[in-house]
């Protein structure tokens, strides 16, 4: 059988081992580097990072799906504050199905548990600050019956978005609990730039497409030129279900960059936001962060790879640490509540996780979209 | 090696839903090759083709057949099939169960129903969805195994509600729901889904493979 083969499918089999021998030699040059770190810590930003700084940058197509993210943040951010807003108030719109009544019908043991856990925590004044004045109805409603991931931002959208924003007080006071609700820091600044984000020749900048929030998922790989050396950086999900996902990475890895969010010690992870209600003490992402950590630092495979470890949002953290004090997530912490002794706790705490004493660890720290800055 | 890996996608798809082919092997076999050498015959990108590309939108890749097939190669290649996966099999389950989609309050009623339109004339049947020997209540708590439940084998990037509402009712075993309620149990998983996926498929649209793609449909 073996002399049916015709001369052509010989060159193009030495062709592709050639190949093979090619992207061999390719992947044994690059120095591979993984990114890690529970949902939401900033690794894709530090990735898009990277590739403004390092790369090519992002081109028109790319910039264009930016866009739409963004767009698809603003709406599902606005529809979360409306829907948290209109159920602890327990204030229906009618006609509008409200997301927490369940696909059918009600769950009674969930509404309990609710209105329990908000009479224990929040007075009637409380709840009262959350109520969303008839005169914004329509704009509610209209911001509702969006599908949030396939909207463009119209003329109309705009208008809406910004009357709530900009003159309701409810949504004001509902989006100061954003860190239990799961809505990001950087909703903010859209909301703020709505009209600039709602035009139709709009395309987002550098600092649009770093604070652009969605969740990752599966896996995405870039190489770097930097000088002589090669670096193919992969890109992961952070949520529990994309963890598990990890061990396909693991092969050859020069070192593991591993991000944590400074500010995240009082944030509820994606997977696990319920209610307002939510204690933040006994479940908040750094605490999520340090497990995965740990199991991290565990891994066979990695008891001699290096660790740079990125402390990521280190600008809003000097603006948390003023209101929320790291307790949160180290109750250990005696230190006065400000920025340079809080963080140099936690840096403290993630190294001395580390159990193998030849491994090594860096430290690096980063602001939301300022890329590297050394801050010792 | 282009064939290799669409040979590929169909097998694990086959495998994933245990395929339960319409019509039969043979002629899915040759349907597939002839797109295979129709792909092999693409004129280089058409830069026209190109600048209607932004246009292009999720649902038009998932609608077509090409387009889905490339874009399930994609994830897979992503590690996030899971996403794709389950779109496919829930839709199929919103679907055969179309006629029990009866909402029972009068405002909502009058709304039309709408689902994520899929190749479904050409996707292998999902074995759960339509197993005859198997109720809706018991399909759900399949579905939920595979795709809901913390640890499950192909267990979703969706929200905590969504999860733990589905996980209470997979602990009665969705005993306490009618059929019609029952057929509305994945609709927020999908809404979920088709949002998480986006990330995979901004990705996808500025690969070489999806202008391609693109060229060849608006040329």
């Amino acid at each position: 059988m073996g002399g049916c083969m015709s001369d052509s499918q010989d060159t193009t089999d030495r062709n592709v081992e050639r190949e093979i021998e090619k992207d061999k030699k390719q992947d044994t040059r690059a120095h591979k580097l993984l990114l890690l770190g529970a949902g939401g810590s900033g690794k894709s930003t530090f990735f898009k990072q990277l590739k403004a700084i390092h790369g090519e940058g992002h081109n028109d197509r790319e910039k264009e799906g930016f866009k739409r993210q963004i767009h698809g943040q603003v709406v599902e951010s606005i529809q979360l504050l409306i829907r948290q807003c209109k159920t602890v108030t327990k204030d229906p719109l009618p006609g509008i199905k409200d997301e927490d009544d369940e696909p059918f019908g009600n769950d009674d043991l969930d509404d309990a548990r609710l209105s329990n856990s908000l009479k224990v925590e929040m007075t009637e004044t409380e709840i009262a600050q959350f109520k969303i004045a008839k005169e914004f109805d329509q704009s509610c409603q209209y911001l509702l019956e969006i599908h949030g991931s396939r909207s463009a931002l119209t003329e109309q959208l705009v208008t809406h978005v910004k009357s709530l924003w900009n003159e309701c007080p409810a949504i004001q006071a509902m989006f100061e609990h954003r860190n239990k609700i799961g809505i990001p820091d950087s909703s903010a600044f859209f909301f703020n730039d709505i009209e600039r984000i709602g035009r139709s020749d709009y395309t987002p900048d550098h600092k649009d497409i770093v604070l652009a929030r969605y969740r990752t998922t599966g896996m995405t790989e870039k190489e770097f030129h930097i000088k002589d050396a090669v670096f193919k950086v992969l890109d992961v999900g952070g949520q529990r279900n994309e963890r598990k996902k990890w061990i396909h990475f693991f092969d050859g890895v020069t070192a593991v960059l591993f991000v944590v969010s400074l500010t995240c010690y009082d944030e509820v992870p994606f997977e696990d936001v319920t209610d307002l209600a939510a204690d933040v003490t006994l479940m908040n992402s750094m605490l999520e962060s340090i497990k995965v950590f740990e199991d991290t630092l565990d891994f066979e495979c990695f008891q001699k790879t290096g660790f740079i470890l990125f402390f990521n949002k280190a600008d809003l953290m000097q603006e948390k640490i003023k209101r929320v004090p790291i307790t949160n997530a180290f109750p250990n912490y005696k230190g006065p509540q400000e920025f340079k002794p809080s963080v140099d706790y936690i840096s403290k705490y993630f190294l001395s996780l580390n159990r193998v004493p030849e491994r090594e660890m860096l430290l690096r720290f980063f602001f939301e979209y300022v890329l590297f800055v050394n801050y010792w | 090696l282009k064939k290799g890996k669409r040979s590929n996608i169909r097998k694990q798809l086959s495998q994933l839903f245990k395929i339960e082919p319409l019509n039969s092997a043979a002629d899915a076999g040759h349907a597939a090759s002839q797109q295979d050498d129709k792909k092999v015959q693409l004129s280089p990108i058409n830069e026209d083709a190109e600048k209607q590309a932004p246009e292009i939108g999720i649902q038009t890749v998932l609608a077509d057949w090409d387009g889905f097939q490339l874009f399930m190669q994609h994830v897979t290649t992503e590690f996030s099939m899971e996403n794709l996966l389950a779109i496919v099999e829930l839709t199929q389950f919103q679907q055969y169960y179309h006629f029990d989609r009866v909402k029972v309050d009068a405002e909502e009623a009058n709304s039309s129903d709408t689902f994520v339109e899929l190749p479904l004339d050409k996707i292998p049947h999902s074995a759960i969805v339509y197993d005859k020997n198997l109720n809706i209540q018991q399909k759900c708590v399949e579905l939920c195994e595979k795709y809901v439940l913390a640890g499950s084998i192909h267990e979703l990037n969706i929200s905590y509600k969504t999860r733990k509402y589905l996980t209470d009712l997979y602990n009665e075993q969705f005993s306490s729901k009618t059929v019609s309620e029952c057929s509305f149990a994945f609709d927020k998983v999908i809404q979920e889904l088709c949002s998480v996926i986006l990330d995979s498929f901004w990705r996808f649209r500025d690969t070489h493979i999806f202008q391609e793609w693109a060229s060849k449909k608006y040329t």
